[in-house]
């Protein structure tokens, strides 16, 4: 059980700068998912906290104690690997007994806490196995095992889900959450799926190019997305976008001309460029009172049963452009074809506000 | 007509054309070339030294047809003899003096039988001449040579395997500044044959005072390149990630090797055993310059030996091949497929 | 992962000190061998005669007539050792090409068959010399088989001109299996729905085999050539059991020079032999950077293909 700290810390693979001053407080017992498109340097991040890459400036602290010059194994850390990283040519046992045969511990020390860690992860049948007799998930299971065995005061997780298809996607989600609640250990877990994110951190961190966006609870992140870029991450569909501009007073004013008021704490100037987002499953076919009309065109549906999905393009700024594209989610079925022109309903209070340079802050 | 069919079926169903019997008649034609040579050396290493030097030979080892003769210590050799009335008969030779050979019916003891020897020919019939093999142990050491041999094979070979397996594992798994230079290096020695190194390494070796010891044939063997760039080949397929597995569990980079590595590249560590058993069991020109004592010697530096004898005693020379290229044979056959796929594969031998 | 960068040079040394030891410390001494002259084997005590070594090896009245050279049997081991080359090389690619085509066919116990032709690959030279060498002896097999046919016996190794065809006939015998087996490794990589395209096309046998097969098989087959010439040009072993260079010097080749001189001779020339292995290592090397070049562009074309 442990907390860690990351202060300012600094990343280069030669000239190239991966990791660009992170800083971070992970508490006892959090459980915190490392987010990103490919390449923000999630996984180096990872590998960094775990000690099989050097930090390269800045400062790492494990339960307060300055962890940058202990070597990987003596950090007190587990990780979980992409690959699973089971030793092909060990069984099950020898595979999770091997880090503690290592440490000097005695033989039935080690039988009982491999045993234990078997019967935790339901693998006490599959201890004679070779990496090889296993499937899919019983292979994660194995590693997350050997790392139990060792007791660490950190489960680290590089992408463990990713090699498995989706429906064991799921209930693996749901078996890690569930581990994480019993040993109410500290976890660190990095995924580039933002669903994996949603549903099990207590803390997500948002990561690109090497450097922190936001970090906040799932919800946070949902409700109040730092950026355009968080806005866009974190939810499915992905957040609609359109360039708007302020005007006089709290009002917006599309490309397609249509004027609306919402208001915004910053008041930017009017004629400002901006961008407004509205997530797919905030918009809806039924007119309400102070909502944005959104005319589209619509180029595709899919009907789901419980909810259909509508794709669509707004006008553009003049007759020949082609407007940004939109997706509604709405509830039950619809008869709308593609095609047809139909009016989407925008409520103000689903409507978020993004400066449209720089780095697209929000603004509401 | 249906046998024939049947005979002449190939592997798709449809029957022969003539392009297949022509590539059957090569391969018959390539059996006979390629494995005549050598069952016909098997054949006259049974032979006694008397039916080697008959011409023209026999295929099969004949020997003279010997009988207990009562009365007798030791066995005596069948004669067909002519008889003065005409008639022939097979009798047992007791002794010979002069010209005139006297014979016994081993069934009829008593009778002597006296002839001129041009009257006589020996039976013979089919018989293994074992003694040309049991002979080698006493007749010749050839129980050193063996134990040369397989000493320098055994041993140069775990060499090989231990230091081109720790060389392979630091140029695949570790990052460090020199190692493409260290690789070229290792490389670099494909260019250089232990011919283009004869006289100098032969004064290292003086120098080192393994001159006549099986040592200085192992040595200079064992930093094979092939070696280090099959198994670096392989190593890289090794996934970076189970080194660092094993670095977390608290493993010390010996063990990584040891316990991780050198199980996973087992397959090709096979190869490479196979290899280097066949490279030093076959060795010549280096032992050659290297043991000039007889004791020393290997078997194929016996066999060097013995075939430049003035007068050569063919009856052991053969045998004594014929031993020479059973392990070989015998782990051919067992291993041809991964020998081939080996080979097929590293392009090397 | 922090390792010692001592590490890596621990797994190095014991495979590194080998080779210095006993490959590049000889390299050096060999070098200094070819420049200094005399009977000692102790480099300090050899005086320096520059490139003396070398210009006695090359004096020569013409090279084409080895016997006008003050070193006639290293001219004389030049010219076998090259006339060797081209013909085992040539005979012997062509017929591991012939036997590699035939057991690529969709064949009965192609394993067997291959296994025949792959046997002699792992026999020592020795033992290959000595099978032979008791086939072609006087009272030998093959001269049973010429009285049989009412042909006179023939000393088949004490005759040069039939010295040196057996001596390359046992070479290309020992050393075809493992030529075939590399082609035949190239052929099974060419993909077979080719040869079903070509059969769709109406090509006879002949043509796939001249349009398809020889053509994607090239770079295979000049990687072959060019190893085959870099063991050829080493040729040793077997041919100094079976003839012990003779008759004569018709079957010395340029190694056997090199033992003979440094190893056999009363009086032995270490700088002479160091400046023909010299020599020699120059061929090598040109032929080793000829393969590599080769093969980088085989790989090339495989990734292209």
């Amino acid at each position: 059980m442990a907390s860690l700290q990351l202060k300012n810390v600094v990343k280069d693979f030669g000239s190239t700068r991966v990791i660009r001053g992170v800083d971070l407080d992970v508490h006892d017992g959090e459980f915190v998912v490392f987010v990103g498109p490919s390449g923000c340097g999630k996984s180096t991040l990872l590998r960094m906290i775990c000690g099989l890459e050097d930090i390269t400036t800045g400062e790492l602290f494990i339960d307060g104690q300055r962890a940058n010059d202990t070597r990987a194994a003596d950090r007190g850390l587990a990780m979980v690997f992409q690959s699973y990283a089971l030793y092909p040519h060990m069984t099950v046992y020898q595979n999770m007994a091997f880090g503690l045969e290592n440490t000097g511990v005695a033989k039935d020390v080690v039988r009982t806490k491999v045993d234990a860690a078997a019967k935790l992860l339901r693998l006490d049948p599959l201890l004679d196995r070779k990496p090889t007799q296993l499937s899919g998930g019983q292979r994660q299971r194995v590693a997350i095992g050997r790392s139990i065995v060792r007791e660490p005061k950190i489960f680290l997780f590089d992408e463990p889900l990713s090699n498995l298809d989706a429906e064991l996607r799921v209930s693996m989600r749901g078996e890690i959450t569930g581990l994480h609640r019993r040993l109410g250990a500290t976890m660190i877990y990095v995924t580039h799926d933002q669903v994996e994110a949603m549903t099990m951190a207590d803390k997500i961190v948002v990561l690109r190019a090497g450097s922190i966006e936001q970090i906040g609870s799932p919800l946070a992140l949902y409700n109040s997305p730092n950026n355009k870029f968080v806005a866009g991450f974190i939810g499915s569909p992905q957040m609609n976008f359109a360039p708007v501009s302020a005007g006089h007073g709290d009002n917006i004013v599309t490309e397609y001309g249509q004027s609306f008021a919402l208001s915004t704490e910053s008041k930017p100037a009017s004629g400002t460029a901006l961008t407004l987002g509205v997530r797919p499953e905030h918009l809806t076919l039924e007119q309400r009172e102070g909502a944005l009309a959104m005319p589209i065109t619509i180029t595709g549906v899919e009907q789901l049963g419980g909810h259909s999905l509508l794709y669509g393009t707004l006008p553009g700024a003049n007759p020949t452009a082609e407007g940004p594209r939109v997706t509604a989610q709405v509830a039950g079925q619809v008869r709308t074809r593609i095609g047809e022109t139909t009016t989407l309903y925008a409520p103000p209070e689903a409507c978020r506000l993004f400066e449209s340079g720089g780095e697209e802050r929000a603004v509401r | 007509m249906k046998a024939l069919n049947f005979l002449t079926r190939t592997r798709n169903g449809r029957s022969m054309d003539w392009t297949d019997w022509l590539s059957y008649a090569y391969l018959v034609i390539g059996l006979f070339l390629m494995f005549g040579p050598v069952l016909w050396l098997v054949m006259s290493s049974f032979k006694t030294e008397a039916a080697l030097n008959e011409f023209p030979p026999a295929f099969l080892p004949y020997g003279q047809k010997s009988v207990a003769v009562p009365g007798e210590e030791k066995m005596k050799p069948v004669y067909r003899v002519k008889m003065p009335d005409g008639t022939t008969k097979e009798l047992a030779e007791l002794r010979r003096i002069g010209l005139t050979s006297t014979l016994i019916d081993p069934a009829r003891p008593d009778d002597f039988v006296r002839v001129n020897v041009k009257d006589r020919e020996p039976v013979r019939e089919f018989k293994l001449a074992t003694e040309n093999y049991t002979d080698l142990g006493g007749q010749i050491k050839f129980g050193t040579y063996l134990w040369n041999s397989v000493f320098i094979t055994v041993i140069a070979t775990i060499l090989t395997l231990l230091f081109n397996s720790m060389a392979a594992f630091a140029l695949s798994k570790y990052k460090f500044s020199g190692r493409s230079a260290v690789f070229l290096l290792i490389l670099g020695t494909l260019m250089v044959p232990p011919a283009i190194v004869l006289v100098p390494n032969f004064l290292v070796v003086s120098e080192l005072g393994l001159l006549n010891s099986l040592w200085g044939v192992i040595w200079p063997a064992i930093a094979t390149p092939t070696g280090v760039f099959l198994l670096r080949q392989y190593m890289l397929t090794i996934p970076d990630e189970l080194l660092e597995a094993a670095r977390m569990d608290h493993a010390s980079e010996w063990q990584i090797y040891y316990r991780i590595i050198l199980p996973l590249a087992a397959p090709a560590l096979a190869v490479l055993a196979i290899f280097s058993v066949m490279w030093r069991w076959n060795d010549f020109l280096w032992p050659l310059i290297v043991l000039s004592k007889n004791e020393k010697f290997t078997l194929q530096l016996a066999l060097n030996a013995f075939q430049g004898d003035l007068v050569t005693q063919w009856n052991y020379l053969l045998a004594m091949t014929v031993i020479t290229l059973l392990p070989i044979t015998i782990v051919f056959a067992f291993l041809q497929k991964y020998i081939t796929q080996g080979i097929a594969s590293a392009g090397v031998k | 992962m922090k390792t010692s960068a001592s590490t890596p040079w621990f797994f190095l040394a014991p495979n590194v000190i080998v080779i210095l030891l006993f490959t590049f410390v000889p390299i050096a001494i060999n070098l200094h061998y070819a420049f200094t002259g005399g009977v000692n084997l102790y480099p300090t005590q050899r005086p320096g005669v520059g490139f003396e070594n070398f210009s006695t090896l090359l004096e020569c009245g013409s090279y084409f007539d080895p016997a006008s050279c003050r070193k006639d049997v290293f001219w004389q081991s030049i010219w076998n050792t090259a006339k060797y080359a081209i013909f085992q090389v040539t005979l012997m690619v062509l017929f591991a090409l012939i036997t590699a085509v035939v057991l690529n066919r969709k064949i009965i116990g192609r394993g067997f068959w291959r296994g025949v032709f792959f046997y002699p690959v792992l026999l020592s030279p020795v033992v290959v010399a000595l099978i032979w060498k008791w086939i072609l002896q006087r009272d030998g097999l093959l001269n049973a088989a010429m009285v049989a046919m009412d042909a006179h016996p023939v000393l088949w190794l004490a005759e040069p001109g039939w010295a040196f065809f057996w001596v390359t006939f046992v070479s290309i015998w020992a050393h075809m299996g493992f030529y075939t087996l590399i082609l035949l490794a190239g052929l099974q990589a060419i993909p077979a729905d080719l040869y079903e395209a070509a059969q769709l096309d109406k090509a006879s046998p002949w043509r796939s085999l001249t349009r398809i097969t020889l053509p994607l098989l090239m770079p295979n087959l000049l990687v072959v050539v060019v190893l085959a010439m870099i063991k050829a040009v080493q040729i040793f072993d077997e041919v100094f059991v079976l003839t012990g260079g003779g008759p004569g010097s018709a079957t010395t080749f340029v190694v056997q020079f090199i033992y003979q001189t440094g190893f056999v001779e009363p009086v032995r020339l270490y700088g002479i032999a160091a400046a023909g292995s010299l020599m020699l290592a120059l061929a090598l090397v040109a032929l080793t950077l000829l393969q590599l070049k080769l093969s980088n562009a085989e790989k090339a074309g495989e990734r292209a293909k």
